[in-house]
Parts: structure tokens; C-alpha cells; sequence
């Protein structure tokens, strides 16, 4: 039923920190090594060692550099499903094989009724749904819907793959409907992030802002000391300035770096 | 967003197949021109083609066309349901139409012997029409309700689906008399003209809009952070272009579109009215008229909703 449901008793979803993540692709691999071995249809490859490699995945990392007009930074934002409070990727679905769950807010595809019209990956603002050309349907993040409720497994693996396999711990999982959830506080306490707020999909995942760098001030200082300790004002100029033991060590930097050895 | 064929010749075949049956339904309602059953007919039959053909088309652009009659179910809320629903609904009166007309090509065939639904034909005439146009706006509504897409999240987006297909059915309906030896009055060729100068004021308005339209968004809100922080893309999420590049973010030169859009003001608006309005002043070159207008205004149609989708641009480009 494509109909959303007036309210979800849990609000499940991801924290993602920006500040810690080092955007190693470790969540890319591990989502699509979980949601290619396990009971789920597998996301599907094309061509996966030659030149032109393609397939389904349902998280990616992209590497941005944010400018704020004080300092630049090195961004690191893993994308996937945001399970949208108002996902109209679920509305728009002509066979209801989309769906938003009541007990959790998880957003699924039914892969026996989708149809692979591939509209509600037009209606999706977040680039969350990919189509399968082999099975022809479309595919989209679970939440990790088998692992999370698996009872096979100990409790501290009900969780989804991608955050498991952070090494950074980057990705923490959570109810954000519940107050007292380490998400809910951790993103309170940080300013979690909403993606495109104005388009009002109401995302439920939330990312924590890269915390704020050393002030100018500090950094200035940092710099003054390195220079006045060994007398570095940029390599160019070191033959000049350097003396004692420093000025051994750039001459045999130089010498070492100049020849082909 | 990726131009596909399947749904380019969807949108324009079965947008002239409902926008002939509209006027033949609507013809049938006022009872302007009921020449012959066996025209009508041959009409019901040109325009079903079309509407088959189309829909036909578009579940080649489904993953798993064998399960299309799910699409049936979600009409509540999904445009592209309610687009299925009515476009199998059409058929019924249309169908009952033909029978209608069939019957009083041979009487004695006696399809329906109960009751004379001869007298019923204005209702069904009448119910074809609005189920035909129902249908159009709802393939309208699929693109104008999706606000990931601000150049289809418009408001004449729907008006110009319904009367590009209205004009596209007018044409054929005209040219299909003439090919029965029929003259057609001079009013209804104006007529002709005007819809199809009207769509082309509407075409211009619309492309105007395509170029000032903005996502609303920028790529700093895209990731969250504060609108106007600048974001340079640095590392690529992927080395080969992924789904979400190669469906939504297709792009067209400029230089292009503004020469296809040259071109399709040309063969889908300019050249048919000509077409017509050259019908008016030497009538005996109606015919040949006419079925110039009706190439060249496929010829455009074709190009116009190639554009349509080509200069489409999605947000999620905002990512890349």
C-alpha cells in the first residue's frame, strides 16, 4: 500500500559523523557484500573486471572539499537511504511494491510486485534507489532489515552491515522517535544535519557536522613556533635561512631528492 | 533525464490516439459529424491502434512487463496508476462504440439485441472523451508532480501534454476525413490553427521557464551543510557512471536543444498550420495538406518530447 502511514511507531534510522568519517568505502563494501549473499535477491554486476565495470549499490561514499569562506576542509559523505518521513518515492509507486513500514519507519521494495518503472527513483531527491537491470527491478537500502531482527544472531550484530564495518565508528544506529536513543542525543547535542530540508521529504537519518576546526589565531601561533624552532619559511628559501644540523639534513634532502636513485 | 523511446513513442502515440478519440467521442456527444459508421469506425479503429501501440510501448520500458496489471492497484495515490486505470477504462465505452457502429454497418449481426443502444451512443461518445482526456492528464500529472525535477514541477506542464495531444488528434481526425473525400469546413480548420499557434505560445513559455528553472537547492544543502559553503567535488563516489548518472543525469549541449527546439517549433507547430492553412485557400490540395501536417507534426512531437525529457534536469545531479 503506497498510502505513508499517519505516524510510525519508531522512527529507525542512521547518525552519520562527517567529522570522523574517513571516507574509506568500507560501508559501500560490506552493505553490498550483505545484500548479495543473504537471503535478499543480490544487487546485481556488470562487466565487474573489465573496462567499464557497473552495478547496484546502495550506499556511496563521495569526497567533497567544503569551503565556509574561513577554512576549506576535506568532506567525506556516505549517501544511501534517508527513510524520508514523507518518501515520495513510495507514493508515486503504481503496484504498492513500495512501502513504508508503521512498526518502524522503514522504507522497502517488494522485489515479487515491483515492476521496475524506475519512477520512484526519479522521485527520490537523494539518488537512493537503483535499478537492477538483471532482475529488473528496483533496489534500495533495508536498514538491514534481516540482520537487525535476526535472532540467529548475538545482539550486538542486529545491527546494519554498513555500521558494523565502520572503523571509525562513523555510523551508529538508532530509534530517533525515541528521545533517549544515542542518536537522538548525539544529534541534539551536535546539530545533526537534514539533507535538502526545503524539499520536505522529511528525512530520518541525520548527519553530525565536521566539528570546528583550530581558530586562525591557533593556527597562526602553531605556525610562528615551527617557524622560529627550525627556521621553515617554505622550501624554496631553505638553502638560505637554515643552519646547524637542519641545514645538513635539507642539503641531503636536496641532494637524495635531486638524483634518480 | 535519459530520453527513452519506449516512453517518447508511449507519450506521443497514445496521446493522438486519445486525443481522436476525444474528438470522436465528442462528435458523437453534439452529433456534429456523423457522416457515415463506417468512417467512424475506421476512426475508432486508427485511434485504438494508436492508444494500443503506445501503451504497448511504454511496458517495454518496464523491468518486468509480465506483472504491468499491478500497476492497476495504487490509484490513490500514484498518477502513474491512475494513468493505467484510466487508460484500460477508455476501452470499454470505445469498444461499445465500435460495436455500436458495427451493428449499423450490417444490422443483421444484432451485437445487441436487448436494447437499442444506438440511443446510448452520445453517453458513450461522451464518457470515451473524458476518459480519454482523464487519461492524458494524468500522464501530465506523472512529470508535474515530481519535485525532483523543477523543469517538469510546473504548472502548464499537464495543460501542454493534454493539448498537444487534443491538437495531435484534431489533425488526424482531419486528415481522415479528407482521406474520405470529405471538405472541411473552414471553421474547424481555423480551429486547427489556432490550437496548434496556442500550443506553440504555451511550447515557448515552457522552455523559457526550462532555462530560468532552478533547483531550489545547492550542493552544500545537498550534504547538509549551510546553503552558500561552498562544495567542490574532490574524490568521485564511483569511476564509471552509475544508474542514478546514466537515467538522471543526461545532458544536452545547449547549442543543441536550442536548434532542436528551433526545429520543433518548426514541424510540430509552424509548418502543420501552414499546412491547414494552405487547406483553406486551395482546397484542392486538401488532402496533400493535410498529410504534410500530419508527418511533420510527428516528426515534431517526437522531437518536442525528446526535449522534454533530454533538458530535464534532476536534483540528484547535485551529488556529482
Amino acid at each position: 500500500m503506497t498510502n505513508l502511514p499517519s505516524h510510525t511507531e519508531k522512527k529507525l534510522g542512521l547518525l552519520i559523523d562527517l567529522d570522523i568519517c574517513v571516507g574509506c568505502h568500507g560501508c559501500v563494501t560490506s552493505c553490498k557484500e550483505w545484500n548479495s549473499t543473504d537471503d535478499m535477491l543480490p544487487l546485481s554486476d556488470f562487466d565487474s573486471y573489465g573496462d567499464n565495470p557497473d552495478g547496484v549499490f546502495l550506499n556511496r561514499v563521495h569526497g567533497y572539499e567544503i569551503d565556509d569562506g574561513i577554512s576549506s576542509q576535506t568532506v567525506h559523505f556516505p549517501r544511501s537511504c534517508l527513510h524520508c518521513e514523507t518518501p515520495e518515492c513510495v507514493t508515486v509507486c503504481p503496484t504498492g511494491a513500495s512501502y513504508k513500514r508503521q512498526e518502524d519507519g522503514i522504507v522497502l521494495v517488494n522485489p515479487d510486485s515491483c515492476i521496475g518503472c524506475k519512477l520512484c527513483s526519479w522521485a527520490c531527491p537523494y539518488g537512493a534507489r537503483e535499478y537492477d537491470h538483471k532482475q529488473g527491478i528496483m533496489k534500495k537500502c533495508t536498514l538491514c532489515v534481516d540482520r537487525i531482527y535476526n535472532e540467529e544472531l548475538a545482539q550486538e550484530e542486529r545491527k546494519p552491515a554498513c555500521v558494523l564495518a565502520c572503523p571509525t565508528s562513523a555510523r551508529l544506529f538508532g530509534d530517533f522517535a525515541d528521545p533517549e536513543s544515542e542518536v537522538s542525543i548525539l544529534s541534539e547535542k551536535r546539530g545533526g544535519m537534514t539533507l535538502m530540508e526545503s524539499l520536505d521529504y522529511k528525512p530520518v537519518n541525520r548527519y553530525l557536522p565536521p566539528r570546528e576546526k583550530q581558530s586562525e589565531k591557533t593556527e597562526n601561533a602553531i605556525n610562528t613556533f615551527f617557524a622560529s624552532e627550525n627556521g621553515y619559511v617554505g622550501r624554496n628559501q631553505t638553502q638560505a635561512n637554515n643552519a646547524g644540523l637542519d641545514s645538513f639534513f635539507t642539503w641531503l634532502d636536496d641532494k637524495l631528492s635531486s638524483k634518480n636513485i | 533525464m535519459n530520453p527513452a523511446y519506449s516512453v517518447i513513442l508511449f507519450t506521443v502515440l497514445s496521446g493522438a490516439g486519445y486525443g481522436l478519440l476525444a474528438i470522436l467521442g465528442f462528435s458523437a456527444v453534439v452529433g456534429l459529424v456523423m457522416i457515415s459508421p463506417a468512417i467512424n469506425l475506421t476512426m475508432l479503429v486508427v485511434a485504438l491502434v494508436l492508444i494500443t501501440a503506445g501503451l504497448v510501448s511504454s511496458t517495454s520500458h518496464l523491468g518486468r512487463p509480465e506483472r504491468a496489471w499491478r500497476a492497476l492497484s495504487q490509484w490513490r495515490t500514484s498518477w502513474l496508476s491512475r494513468e493505467g486505470v484510466f487508460a484500460v477504462i477508455t476501452y470499454v465505452p470505445a469498444v461499445l462504440l465500435g460495436i455500436v457502429w458495427i451493428t449499423e454497418i450490417s444490422p443483421n449481426l444484432r451485437l445487441f439485441t436487448l436494447f437499442n443502444v444506438s440511443s446510448y451512443l452520445w453517453v458513450l461518445g461522451g464518457a470515451g472523451s473524458i476518459l480519454s482526456i482523464a487519461t492524458v492528464i494524468c500522464t501530465g500529472q506523472i512529470y508535474a508532480t515530481l519535485r525532483t525535477i523543477p523543469a517538469w514541477y510546473y504548472l502548464l506542464t499537464t495543460p501542454i501534454y493534454l493539448l498537444l495531444s487534443v491538437v495531435s488528434g484534431f489533425v488526424i481526425w482531419m486528415f481522415l476525413m479528407s482521406l474520405f473525400g470529405y471538405k472541411t469546413e473552414p471553421t474547424v480548420i481555423l480551429m486547427g490553427v489556432f490550437l496548434l499557434e496556442l500550443a506553440l505560445i504555451l511550447k515557448w513559455v515552457y522552455w523559457r521557464y526550462v532555462d530560468r528553472s532552478d533547483f531550489g537547492v545547492t550542493k552544500a544543502d545537498a550534504i547538509g551543510f549551510a546553503s552558500l559553503t561552498k562544495v567542490q567535488n574532490l574524490e568521485p563516489a564511483h569511476q564509471t557512471k552509475n544508474y542514478l548518472m546514466r537515467e538522471m543525469g543526461y545532458q544536452v549541449a545547449r547549442s543543441h536543444s536550442v536548434r532542436l527546439r528551433r526545429f520543433a517549433s518548426w514541424t510540430c507547430f509552424i509548418i502543420p498550420g501552414l499546412c491547414l492553412l494552405l487547406m483553406l485557400l486551395a482546397p484542392s490540395y486538401q488532402l496533400i495538406g493535410n498529410m504534410t501536417a500530419v508527418v511533420s507534426l510527428f516528426v515534431g512531437l517526437l522531437t518536442e518530447r525528446w526535449l522534454f525529457f533530454a533538458e530535464a534536469k534532476h536534483v540528484v545531479t547535485r551529488y556529482y
